[in-house]
């Protein structure tokens, strides 16, 4: 991706280029992420949204190599991770899922929370085990240490009186609380890049509002960067400074939050948009009419073209490539064809 | 709408479930999933309930058609020119009942016979209440998948064959085909993304529109809630802390944890500066309800009363229609969140 401006404030951390992560079936190839480009910067967070079924889970486990086997595979692209600015990046495309390297990386320098709390901590253990376990593994400290360290991560992530806690099973723990606690693993090796996969999904409102919180207050003390997935769009607007849209494994539209709202190009995310009710609006919802398509049997041109307002002759027969709209701003559309012939 | 007739109205309903232990399952305790409802619904209109998970929303849903057996309390339902207590009646009069009163779930995947076809699941109700003869019930059934928009040629194929969203609209036409005048909606979208939750709200609105249909729209989504209710309760730990029109509830909240809830939601838009009110800690046991005020230990506004003395659901002094369950709902000035909410 030459074409994404070049901050000097910024340095790049991650940049994935035309990352594909296919799954074989008997009755099909299902094209989870195909052809995925987009870069993520330091200390910035990155929004990825989209329906059930659009890729966006699988580009997440793509980054740290955990695509479900056996099915699963990259299949191409590049993952560039940038440990250090100014040094050669590793490209974590290539590495294996249970080499040495991927294991150095993969919770420690790249760390990740999931959308289920309950399933996703181990019941039998403490959660001071839990996060102790991680600990131990990736830096070189004693076990009175570590757990010394657990405690404290319990208390950053606001559990109160974390020194009883820590001795905890998971199963006596409310939602909220498992997913603080995920948090605290997730972060007790300073990671670079956190990837959260629907970390407020499974929460009531009042909790997740706390998690979201929690977690903009603890990316400044951290510095890191967050790869935010979710299927809700205001989740979106209150986290994330960039967004890419997904749609049937492509990126349909990137753009920073801000113009995702206000100047959006594709019309999908604009279907997203309309179908949301808001508070006080007061008004009909448009939604997007028809469902998803069959991920074995995508059309030919574009997968969006029988759900769309504004589809043309050419979507039918011809997949659109990406437009650069400014800058910041893409859109895989059609549309933006006859601007650019417009212009010229 | 004020002066339309109620058609169902619920005086102290309670839903206690034992809590067992011990070799003889001796009940140690209760759960107080609902304690002492009252409130009423009026012909043609749709009460919105909502409240976090654990706060009674599904049992007190569930207790209306009598899907559980309440523990104490009257549910009048007006069917014809009689008043029915359904908490109080035999087989017979609720087999009746259940072609008037019908229920929506939530989880379209588990709430269809995988082993019957749609045309079976549809005619259920007909055949289990001797309308019709065969070939009768099969033309029902294709005119009512063609009333919740789907294809009649789709009859003989099974739940696995369709989307969520399908699987969402047989399940409303099952629950339509006996022609009922009031249906319960628990979560019916929940479980769908936001494109197809567009759709199934607005056929909701549309099939109200032209049957005249009563809804009790059981939901956690407040933005939700707000787009489809005339009416709107909140509960919480059991018990309904406020109950209003929609756009009271929304721009003039009276009760300290309706406000937090409101505070809570996620606004997407990047340019409406909103103010987040959080709400410290967890929703407490309800087996062991805090005394007095259930929410006094989450409360920002707390004073010694509230510790003491258990709140009782009032009417407003300038709002017959609007209830509260706080002893300072007259005194308390929650507008700074009106301010929010009309920038939006």
């Amino acid at each position: 991706m030459d074409n994404n401006t070049i901050d000097d404030q910024k340095s790049k951390l991650l940049e994935v280029k035309n990352l594909k992560t296919y799954f074989y079936h008997e009755e099909g190839i299902v094209r989870a992420a195909d052809d995925i480009s987009f870069d993520v910067d330091r200390g910035e967070t990155l929004g990825v949204v989209g329906e059930s079924g659009c890729g966006k889970s699988v580009t997440s486990l793509s980054l740290i190599q955990l695509v479900p086997q056996p099915h699963g595979e990259i299949v191409g692209g590049e993952i560039l991770y940038y440990k250090e600015s100014g040094l050669p990046p590793v490209d974590v495309a290539k590495l294996g899922s249970h080499s040495k390297e991927m294991r150095n990386i993969r919770g420690n320098e790249i760390a990740m929370i999931f959308q289920e709390p309950m399933t996703s901590l181990n019941p039998v253990y403490t959660v001071g085990d839990q996060i102790v376990e991680s600990i131990l593994l990736h830096q070189n400290v004693r076990k009175k240490q570590a757990r010394a360290k657990a405690i404290e991560m319990l208390n950053l992530v606001g559990i109160g009186s974390p020194e009883q806690r820590v001795d905890e099973y998971p199963h006596s723990l409310s939602g909220g609380m498992r997913q603080r606690v995920m948090i605290a693993m997730a972060l007790s090796c300073n990671p670079n890049l956190l990837i959260a996969d629907e970390p407020t999904t499974a929460l009531d409102v009042t909790i997740e509002s706390q998690i979201l919180e929690l977690m903009n207050d603890l990316q400044g003390k951290f510095n890191m960067s967050i790869i935010f997935i979710t299927h809700d769009l205001d989740v979106i607007g209150k986290m994330a400074d960039r967004v890419i849209v997904m749609y049937t494994g492509k990126i349909v539209e990137k753009a920073k939050t801000d113009d995702i709202f206000y100047n959006n190009k594709h019309p999908y995310t604009r279907g997203l948009l309309n179908s949301i009710p808001k508070i006080g609006a007061n008004k009909r919802l448009i939604p997007i009419e028809g469902s998803v398509p069959d991920l074995k049997h995508l059309p030919e041109g574009c997968y969006f073209v029988s759900r769309c307002p504004e589809a043309m002759e050419i979507c039918i027969n011809e997949e659109p490539p990406e437009y650069q709209i400014e800058d910041s701003q893409t859109a895989k559309c059609w549309l933006y064809e006859k601007e650019k012939e417009e212009l010229m | 709408m004020s002066n339309r007739e109620k058609i169902l109205e619920v005086i102290k309903l309670k839903k206690y479930f034992p809590i067992t232990a011990g070799v003889f399952r001796r009940v140690v305790g209760h759960v107080k999933a609902v304690d002492g409802l009252n409130f009423f619904i009026k012909k043609g209109e749709t009460l919105g309930l909502v409240g976090e998970s654990g706060c009674g929303k599904t049992t007190t849903g569930r207790c209306i058609i009598r899907l559980v057996e309440p523990t104490e309390g009257e549910i009048k339902y007006k069917m014809g020119d009689q008043l029915i207590d359904i908490a109080q009646a035999d087989k017979n009069t609720m087999k009746k009942i259940w072609q008037d009163l019908q229920i929506i779930f939530q989880d379209p995947h588990s709430s269809l016979d995988p082993r019957l076809s749609v045309r079976d699941i549809i005619a259920e109700p007909l055949r289990v209440n001797r309308i019709g003869n065969r070939k009768e019930r099969t033309e029902k059934a294709k005119e009512y998948m063609e009333r919740v928009g789907l294809n009649r040629f789709q009859i003989n194929r099974y739940p696995h064959a369709f989307s969520g969203g399908q699987r969402q609209r047989i399940g409303l036409a099952r629950a339509l085909v006996l022609n009922p005048r009031m249906i319960v909606c628990d979560e019916p979208v929940s479980a769908l993304d936001v494109s197809v939750q567009a759709q199934i709200l607005n056929l909701f609105e549309d099939l109200q529109d032209e049957m005249g249909l009563t809804y009790l729209f059981i939901a956690h989504d407040l933005s939700v809630i707000e787009h489809i209710s005339d009416r709107v309760m909140v509960m919480y730990l059991g018990k309904i802390v406020e109950m209003a029109a929609a756009e009271n509830i929304y721009q003039r909240p009276h009760h300290p944890y309706t406000e937090a809830l409101l505070g809570s939601i996620p606004m997407g838009d990047t340019r409406v500066q909103k103010r987040t009110i959080s709400l410290p800690g967890n929703v407490p046991d309800p087996s062991d309800p805090p005394a007095g005020c259930n929410l006094h230990p989450r409360c920002s506004y707390v004073q010694d009363i509230c510790k003491k003395e258990e709140p009782q659901l009032k009417v407003l002094k300038d709002d017959e229609e609007h209830f509260v369950s706080c002893h300072f709902a007259d005194k308390l000035d929650l507008s700074s969140y009106n301010e929010l909410i009309e920038t939006g």
